[in-house]
């Protein structure tokens, strides 16, 4: 598998970026309280993913399950993927967003 | 003052973060890994899978054992990071009535989130050996715990007992009620969290009184309003509590050397709480010590209904007249007996409905007094229990409660009433 300039494979850097994408919609959605829409905000940038609109439709989705599609792909990741400490950030934030009150 | 192990385990992450790099920090950081250790080696033994020996209770186990060893090889030292790790150890053990799998699952998360940040502190110029290798073990154990709890994340409901207080050592009566109300209702969590071995029925009769004078307090605070004549609110469910205890003993006489914890402490809460009855004469703490722990009251409702009266239910530690109970065709001569030793009957799930009845309103209306007391203002407070509040929340935003609470505010009415048209002789006692 090729790496990319920053020693990280392109698959890898797909899930982060997909997972980017769910924290930042979860983040921007009416029914996520502000707790959980920081934890969102943290988490997506924690990712260090490359930024992008949200789509309008992602506010149709509970953010709740916005966060677990966005932690289910980034516990998918190989064991040590997963031990990055950017990506353990973004999962501990992950689960403050699920802890955190509507 | 009671504390919870949420609480504990923040402030030694926090502490943990802010530590200064040096000898005497790294000592105190392996050790607290340590305590962590036996953490979660209290939570794999009580389980924290419905599946024996998944991968969840591997790897908690896995993490247990490394933050043992590493503890083990730390120097002895008791600092500010051990003593917060060595509460934190302690409280999982004295929650342990209070868990289910799924909340043990969710301490071992909150657990394996804190050893992060210790493990980096210990991590500086570690010498190479043993101890380095159990680091990394240690490290490398708290992400997969991590990793499984983002593939299987723990609910809002469960993270809740992080929150759940635990009451600190018996202060005197003349103490501040800032400090009285937290801790007593500890102690009445903690009385009711046991099924084997329940509180009798004259103790669960104090807790309602308790719990009555809380969602009262509550509810002033929540609201500037009076409630208006006739509105059924969660003091009245509480009330209705003990109306539908009324029939029901455990039959026994027993002889307490000491008046029992519970009791004491529901006395004290109502004693406080009705000495201050005007909440715009309370001060902030005991302001925020009153939403706190009304946070808590649809737990003990939850706790009541679900091990305290199910207990009863199961061991048929219940006597009733058979004239104050639903009528049934095999009871006819119990009944036609009246209140004599021989209408006497063993009460039974079905005999119980009532009260289980009475407490599922309580629950429900106490989620309804605790969120409306929890204000922007009441939740920036430190110590607020914002995940009971947010699993309150979440039952809340349940497209089905609205509803539910419309029926629960008719029932609790209707068997106030029903009570109040039956008050008059009955039995003979």
């Amino acid at each position: 598998m090729s790496s990319t300039d920053n020693g990280l494979n392109p698959d890898l850097l797909a899930a982060r970026a997909e997972a980017a994408a769910l924290f930042a919609a979860a983040s921007r959605n009416d029914q996520a309280g502000p707790t959980a829409q920081l934890h969102c905000l943290a988490a997506a940038t924690a990712l260090r993913a490359p930024s992008g609109p949200v789509p309008a439709t992602a506010d149709a989705t509970d953010p709740d399950r916005l966060v677990e599609q966005a932690l289910r792909i980034l516990g998918n990741l190989p064991a040590a993927d997963f031990a990055h400490p950017d990506v353990l950030a973004a999962a501990q934030h992950g689960h403050r967003a699920l802890r955190a009150p509507r | 003052m009671a504390t919870s192990l949420g609480q504990l385990l923040d402030a030694l992450a926090d502490t943990a973060r802010t530590t200064d790099d040096s000898a005497a920090a790294r000592a105190d950081a392996g050790t607290a890994l340590g305590h962590l250790g036996r953490a979660l080696t209290h939570l794999r033994r009580d389980g924290v899978s419905p599946f024996a020996g998944d991968r969840r209770e591997q790897q908690v186990a896995a993490l247990a054992a490394a933050c043992t060893e590493l503890g083990v090889r730390a120097p002895a030292t008791e600092s500010a990071l051990t003593r917060l790790a060595a509460a934190a150890a302690d409280t999982v053990g004295v929650l342990y009535d209070h868990t289910t799998v799924t909340s043990r699952w969710a301490v071992a998360t909150a657990v394996a989130e804190t050893v992060t940040p210790l493990a980096e502190v210990v991590a500086h110029r570690l010498p190479a050996g043993p101890a380095t290798q159990w680091h990394t073990e240690v490290e490398r154990q708290a992400a997969l715990v991590q990793q499984t709890a983002a593939l299987q994340p723990p609910t809002r409901a469960d993270v809740a007992i992080l929150d759940r207080p635990v009451p600190g050592p018996a202060v005197d009566a003349s103490v501040d009620p800032a400090r009285v109300v937290p801790d007593a209702i500890g102690v009445l969590l903690q009385a009711t969290a046991r099924a084997n071995d329940p509180p009798s029925v004259t103790e669960v009769l104090a807790y309602t009184i308790a719990a009555q004078t809380l969602s009262s307090a509550a509810a002033r605070l929540g609201s500037t309003d009076a409630p208006s004549a006739g509105q059924t609110t969660a003091a009245d469910a509480w009330r209705a509590v003990r109306a539908a205890l009324r029939p029901y003993d455990d039959g026994s006489r027993r002889f307490h050397q000491h008046t029992p914890s519970g009791v004491t402490a529901a006395g004290r809460l109502h004693a406080v709480l009705r000495s201050e009855p005007d909440p715009a004469t309370w001060t902030a703490p005991l302001r925020a010590s009153v939403t706190s722990a009304a946070q808590h009251l649809p737990t003990l409702a939850t706790q009541l209904l679900y091990r305290t009266v199910r207990s009863w239910a199961d061991n048929g530690s219940l006597i009733a007249y058979a004239r104050d109970v639903p009528p049934r065709e095999e009871r006819v001569a119990a009944y036609l007996r009246g209140y004599q030793p021989g209408g006497l009957v063993r009460v039974d799930a079905t005999d119980l409905q009532p009260v289980a009845g009475a407490l599922h309103n309580a629950r429900l209306l106490s989620l309804s007094v605790a969120d409306q007391a929890a204000d922007p203002g009441a939740r920036a407070t430190a110590g607020f229990p914002r995940r009971a509040w947010a699993a309150n929340r979440a039952l809340l935003d349940d497209p089905q409660t609205p509803v539910a609470l419309s029926v629960a505010v008719q029932q609790a009415h209707q068997q106030l009433q029903a009570r109040a048209q039956r008050s008059g002789p009955s039995r003979a006692r």
